[in-house]
């Protein structure tokens, strides 16, 4: 009743997961059911369509290219989703764009470029569309409407092929981002330009171009030269700006330096007939900072949207109030939860999470708010309380009347706070400012230097000038301020790429230290879900009494149930109904016997196999007589299936590994002794502050624990890696946080920041020397302007050079990981 | 050599064309997605001219597949 949808989709995957995993959907490669051809409805519809249309050219073409596409998580929808609420009012003022004609959806399950065909084509059979264009990297489809047509339709479409549709909400940060892309592309073509054209007539000049030529092409790359000083090196300008404002020197100021100084001479040269001008080698300065620039942010931006499209905490399916608002007639009805609006009154069953904060109106219940604050224990909340989106209703229904939806969430601002954080924290803002701090007086002081040395060798001003210039130009900072970045955000990407959001570019410093990690056992190397170890059936009918009687709940144990006994029975109690006490178990009324899935009683304790498992019997009670026990199923929380082949990696590479859990002794040293854990090495019931203490002590450790109950060890840690828990807590205690269950990504993620680290080294070695080799050699006037100009860009491509090969490995690395 | 005179501006005025042409491109948010129309362009050959026909075929066969349950 609560989701049917989610249990259904959970059922799917494990099914998969259980029975042969090497067979393939003949579409998209994707682990699926050896008895089907195809993973999902989309696949097996473009398949045939294609197949048809191209005579089987396509997949005979496709099979030589290889796929390129990855294995996800399946989805199969059992009931259509109700989407009339995208067209409503309310939603479209706060979703569509264009005036209402426009709005983009998340599309899960989108995976090949048969999507992108398939999705695109809806246009031509469904009436009132414009267009639909889907961006496969970020899996957002922009529909664009034409008058007459609804997005309903167009959603339920998306749904009937297989893709869920989440409306996103493009809000005026994404439209300015998506501006500022715009524009920092356009201000690197011009400077390109500029920069390639003056080049041109210089090589004639220095060629030995004369008479009237020459004064032609030096007035040319003047006028070539001025698109890129005042349209292109505009964030230059503004980074100036800026931070002068906030009294303190960026590393804008040491290039804004140069190109005046830069500029200011040659024009002065350009009108007296002065023999040097420096047009293009200020041109090319102002391309070669743009470019690298626009390739850092473009990393970034990447990592940053896989991170905003983590959080979908939102129920599927509420029930809400309809009939007047006086509660006297009426009744509550399904309905979809992004449908709700503030001043709707909603229940929210007990295993359900709230779709937004709201206030209590009726009912007392416990609320686990773990995901907000962290807080494992749940809270009490009355009439009158508030209680926030993404939090989880526990043990009984709530009424409640909802005050603030989607954006005005608590949950949402939080997010919304957290990315922010990511942005002005962002590695390239930070490292910048910081080398810029020093670098900008050094090169003041040694372009002083060199107009000292000048004019004290020369005794006139104009070589004097050109020997500050020199200083000036050739130890411009871009070879270490820019490649060490670039390395930085080669390694995030990287990290996000295999589902690890790393905060910034200190985390990978602190991680290439690494010496000993040390990991939370629940949710960590568990996956934290209850699944079936055994099952002991003493009656012939024990099995289907079980999955009846399970069939409906939300609570965990049913699940593991349904997620084992994956066919559904024939429908011989159909209609059954279900008790459902929280605590106690499932009870139901079949033929005047009482069948009840609960606690194990005393006596048939000694049926347990396993010490660290929850055990749950299969009861049948007469209306005479006592209780018979039918069957004894054993739950526990089944280890990760990457848990062993991870640790001994990274046993193998020389990490002192430790488990820390707040779990019973029983459960941790039978986890710790199928991952092979040393006496010693494991610690059970131990408290949070203990393990803070722990990993205080421990001068280089990682944690791997969850955001929520780990969050202190998390912060004691040298570096902490949350895998799963509240958004707030992570952003703020953990240095890296996983989007992913896979624990393979620590392996990658710690040699990732080990080369990382490496590469920035060798570049800081090789600039350290260029800077002190070349400044000698300007000090002393034997550099003119002319070949620090051409030096400058060398030093700054031979570390990018460096830089790009030196993460060659890195790729490498990737391509065995998929 | 005068004809440096000629060329000049014409190799200046096709290179600002070009840029223009580029930074139109740029506005209009051709380059805002790298990434699909890589792959776009797979499916590009003979769908592109649709007749009415073979429209109805298409959506016929799309609802046929919905049905069969595949």
């Amino acid at each position: 009743m609560a989701t049917p949808h989610v249990l259904s989709s959970t059922t799917t995957a494990f099914r998969g997961e259980l029975r042969a995993p090497e067979a393939q959907c003949l579409y998209c490669f994707s682990a699926c059911p050896p008895e089907n051809e195809f993973c999902c409805r989309g696949c097996a519809q473009v398949y045939d369509i294609v197949n048809a249309r191209s005579g089987g050219a396509f997949f005979n073409l496709r099979t030589k290219l290889g796929s390129s596409s990855k294995p996800q998580t399946q989805l199969e929808f059992s009931a259509a989703s109700d989407f009339s609420y995208l067209d409503s009012e309310e939603y479209l003022q706060n979703y569509a764009a264009e005036n209402r004609t426009e709005m983009e959806f998340y599309l899960e399950g989108v995976h090949c470029s048969a999507c992108v065909w398939l999705t695109e084509k809806i246009p031509t059979w469904i009436p009132g569309v414009a267009s639909i264009q889907l961006n496969l990297g970020t899996a957002v489809a922009t529909v664009r409407l034409k008058p007459g047509g609804t997005f309903q339709a167009v959603a339920d479409e998306f749904l009937r092929l297989g893709y869920r549709p989440s409306p996103i909400s493009s809000g005026v940060i994404e439209a300015l981002q998506k501006n500022e892309a715009r524009r920092h592309l356009m201000q690197l073509a011009v400077a390109a330009a500029s920069a390639g054209n003056i080049m041109l007539l210089a090589a004639a000049i220095y060629a030995g171009a004369d008479g009237g030529f020459v004064e032609l092409f030096r007035w040319l790359s003047f006028l070539l030269y001025i698109p890129s000083l005042v349209y292109s090196a505009q964030p230059f300008y503004k980074g100036v700006i800026g931070s002068l404002r906030r009294r303190y020197l960026s590393i804008d100021v040491p290039i804004v330096l140069g190109i005046a100084m830069g500029t200011g001479f040659s024009i002065y040269n350009l009108l007296t007939g002065g023999v040097h001008l420096y047009f293009d080698s200020m041109a090319s300065l102002i391309f070669l900072m743009l470019s690298t620039r626009y390739l850092l942010r473009r990393v970034n931006q990447k990592a940053l949207i896989a991170t905003s499209i983590v959080q979908f905490v939102a129920p599927e399916k509420v029930l809400r109030w309809s009939g007047d608002n006086t509660i006297l007639s009426g009744s509550f009805t399904e309905v979809d939860s992004r449908g709700v609006v503030v001043g709707d009154v909603l229940k929210i069953l007990p295993g359900a999470a709230f779709p937004a904060d709201a206030t209590i109106l009726s009912g007392t219940s416990t609320v686990n708010t773990a995901l907000l604050t962290g807080e494992s224990k749940p809270l009490l909340s009355e009439p009158d309380d508030k209680v926030f989106a993404g939090t989880i209703n526990l043990s009984h229904p709530l009424v409640v009347k909802v005050l603030a939806v989607a954006s005005k969430t608590r949950l949402a601002r939080i997010v919304k706070q957290a990315e922010d954080s990511l942005m002005s924290k962002a590695p390239i803002v930070q490292f910048l400012d910081r080398v810029g701090q020093y670098f900008v007086v050094a090169v003041v002081v040694f372009a002083a230097v060199g107009f000292y040395l000048g004019y004290r060798d020369a005794g006139d001003v104009v070589s004097a000038i050109e020997r500050a210039l020199a200083v000036a130009i050739v130890v411009c900072p871009c070879t270490f301020a820019l490649a060490t970045p670039l390395a930085f955000a080669l390694a995030m990407k990287q990290g996000a790429r295999d589902g690890l959001i790393i905060k910034d570019a200190e985390t990978i410093e602190r991680l290439a230290q690494i010496q000993q990690i040390y990991f939370d056992k629940t949710g960590t190397l568990t996956t934290g879900r209850l699944s079936v170890v055994r099952w002991e059936p003493l009656h012939k009918d024990a099995e289907m009494i079980l999955r009846h009687l399970e069939r409906d709940s939300a609570h965990p144990i049913a699940v593991a149930v349904r997620a084992h006994f994956s066919q559904l029975s024939d429908g011989t109690y159909d209609g059954l109904l279900v008790d459902e006490v929280y605590g106690l178990g499932v009870s139901a009324k079949i033929n005047n016997a009482t069948y009840r899935v609960g606690q194990l009683r005393a006596v048939d304790q000694t049926r347990r196999r396993f010490s660290d498992s929850i055990a749950v019997g299969v009861y049948r009670a007469d209306t005479d007589a006592s209780e018979q026990l039918l069957g004894v199923v054993e739950f526990a929380d089944a280890i990760k299936s990457d848990a062993a082949d991870t640790l001994a990696q990274l046993r193998q590479s020389g990490y002192s590994v430790g488990l820390l859990s707040g779990d019973d002794a029983a459960a941790v040293t039978s986890v710790a002794g199928q991952l092979g854990f040393a006496s010693g090495s494991y610690f059970y019931e131990v408290s949070p502050e203990f393990k803070a203490t722990k990993l205080r002590a421990s001068a280089l450790a990682l944690m791997v624990g969850d955001g929520a109950n780990d969050s202190i060890a998390l912060a004691s840690a040298y570096v902490g890696l949350a895998v799963r828990g509240g958004v707030e807590l992570c952003a703020r205690s953990a240095g890296v946080f996983a989007i992913t269950d896979s624990l393979r990504s620590i392996v990658n993620l710690l040699t990732v920041s080990k080369e990382t680290m490496h590469v920035i080294y060798r570049n800081l070695v090789f600039a350290v020397i260029y800077n002190v080799v070349v400044l000698s050699v300007a000090l002393t006037g034997h550099l003119t302007p002319l070949i620090a100009a051409v030096l400058m860009p060398i030093s700054a491509l031979s570390v990018f050079l460096s830089t790009i090969i030196g993460t060659k490995k890195l790729r490498a690395l990737r391509s065995v990981n998929i | 050599m005068n004809i440096i005179y000629i060329i000049i501006p014409i190799a200046l005025f096709l290179g600002g064309a070009f840029v223009v042409a580029f930074l139109v491109s740029v506005k209009k948010g051709q380059y805002d997605d790298l990434e699909t129309p890589a792959h776009r362009i797979l499916f590009a050959e003979n769908f592109a001219e649709n007749t009415e026909s073979q429209k109805n075929t298409l959506e016929k066969s799309i609802r046929e597949g919905a049905l069969n349950g595949k």
